[in-house]
């Protein structure tokens, strides 16, 4: 009968060989399971997620409106004050689709002082609220512009539409009387969806 | 003529060597024939030379023949760079180790060796399946948990009280971070895949905390993937989009955003000062339009800022 003992010897060895080659292994085992080797996602999308959806609403305000007649002009324009991440959606999503016949052209004003000086726009979206929204409410007041804001009472303070947060999301309120007054006929189906109709 | 005779005496030779060699190893039994040819490393011989007689007693009942067995295969195995299922070398040195450990007669030396043979066996199984998580395709999850399966199955016969959990949370974290990564290139956007590979993500993580809860990564990667799948809906807003489209994608995106908000909270929790969770939600925050509570954050990243 042959001796077995070499062949155990060598089993050992190999063994030893095998197991000291893993204890590189072993170690990034007990790394992983440790945590220390824990990686995570690439991060939180850093994508302004509420200009997606303002942008949007401004676009559907624009497109379901009913305008007044401008047979002089070239193309319609929203104008965007004080919101850069906006006015880069909207340029990037909306710019040169048509609102009705007129291509849709994106302005941005980095202050209220900035569009008043050279005030633009069928649509303007505010960003300040308070007395900066009431200034550019005042300027408007006789024209046929839909001043929409982003701002507590911003009704109150000219706007006629106002974006409000329900129940975490992005909704908005409308003062229709006031649209009427400067005969502008707002949508049915921006009506539909407005958390409220007046001020 | 010379060369023609030196020739002859060679053949001669080594027939005559071959007659011996044979000789003497049809006089040992397959385990010592088995054996020599290992020593030698020969490994393919020393498998054919005691695979067959192991059907046969008395090798069937053999401790020490399994033992031997199960090395010759896990040398075949090794050799043979195989991996997944291909890897059948590996799938029956195990069976042989363990085979090997149930019979009464293996010598207390080949048990313990065995039981390290076996325990390199389990974790290359594990390693196999993190190989394959970082190459990762839907179509391999099967074998990946397969070979999981295995390596959980062979420790807990090992060591029958050992607690895996931190090892299988491990393991799903990884593949809902390889179908996070999958979602994360776009080359699904939009397609009816999209959708099965973010419950996918979100559901592997969910697993990996069901045995953590404690695991940071996995709370903060199920709050990312939750968030981001909804920004990706967002994103495909334009101006094809309807009223009532847009409605709906906003429920679905703030449901998603909510949903993010808790395990992002308890990541939070367990590392405050981490600057990643801290921007997680004040970009929350701010998605779900409550701007005091994600301005709230970001005064917390601009102090964690200063105090660096």
């Amino acid at each position: 009968m042959m001796a077995l003992r070499p062949i155990r010897f060598l089993f050992d060895l190999r063994l030893n060989r095998t197991m000291a080659l893993n204890m590189v292994w072993l170690f990034s085992l007990v790394l992983l399971s440790s945590g220390a080797f824990a990686q995570v996602n690439a991060g939180v999308d850093e994508t302004d997620t509420r200009a997606i959806m303002q942008a949007n609403f401004l676009f559907h305000f624009a497109a379901s409106n009913e305008w007044p007649e401008e047979p002089e002009a070239d193309d319609f324009h929203i104008a965007v004050i004080g919101n850069f991440r906006l006015y880069e959606e909207l340029l990037d999503k909306y710019a040169l689709k048509l609102i009705g016949a007129l291509p849709l052209k994106i302005d941005f004003f980095d202050a209220v002082d900035s569009f008043l000086e050279r005030p633009a726009g069928q649509v303007v979206y505010c960003e300040p609220g308070g007395g900066e929204l009431l200034r550019v409410a005042q300027q408007l007041s006789d024209e046929p512009v839909l001043l929409v804001a982003n701002s507590e009472a911003a009704l109150a303070n000219g706007a006629l539409i106002n974006f409000v947060a329900v129940g975490n999301r992005i909704r908005y309120e409308i003062n229709a009387d006031r649209a009427r007054e400067k005969g502008m006929l707002i949508g049915n189906k921006i009506m539909s969806w407005a958390v409220k109709t007046s001020p | 003529m010379m060369r023609t005779f030196s020739h002859l005496m060679n053949t001669s030779v080594l027939a005559g060597l071959a007659v011996s060699l044979s000789t003497v190893l049809s006089a040992q039994t397959p385990i010592e024939t088995a054996s020599r040819f290992a020593e030698s490393g020969s490994w393919d011989a020393a498998y054919d030379a005691l695979k067959p007689a192991m059907q046969q007693d008395p090798y069937r009942s053999d401790g020490h023949a399994w033992y031997v067995l199960g090395f010759v295969q896990k040398e075949l195995h090794k050799a043979s760079g195989a991996t997944g299922e291909e890897a059948v070398f590996r799938t029956e040195a195990a069976q042989s180790f363990q085979r090997a450990l149930s019979l009464p007669n293996l010598p207390a030396a080949d048990r313990e060796t065995a039981r390290k043979a076996l325990d390199f066996l389990a974790r290359s199984y594990f390693r196999d399946a993190i190989q394959w998580v970082e190459g990762f395709t839907p179509n391999a999850e099967p074998m990946i948990l397969e070979l999981m399966g295995r390596y959980e199955a062979i420790q807990t016969s090992l060591n029958p009280g050992q607690d895996l959990s931190p090892q299988r949370a491990d393991l799903h974290r990884y593949l809902g971070q390889a179908y996070a990564q999958l979602l994360e290139t776009e080359r699904f956007a939009g397609l009816p895949e999209e959708q099965g590979l973010f419950e996918s993500a979100t559901s592997h993580y969910q697993e990996s905390l069901s045995h953590d809860p404690t695991s940071y990564a996995s709370q903060y990667n199920l709050a990312i993937a939750l968030y981001n799948h909804g920004v990706r809906q967002l994103k495909r807003i334009n101006h094809t989009t309807s009223m009532f489209e847009l409605m709906e994608i906003q429920d679905v995106c703030v449901g998603l955003f909510e949903q993010s908000l808790i395990p992002m909270r308890k990541a939070q929790a367990q590392r405050p000062d981490r600057l990643e969770t801290l921007k997680g939600l004040m970009t929350i925050y701010y998605a779900l339009s409550q701007p005091e509570a994600s301005e709230e954050y970001r005064v917390k990243i601009e102090e964690q800022l200063r105090n660096r």
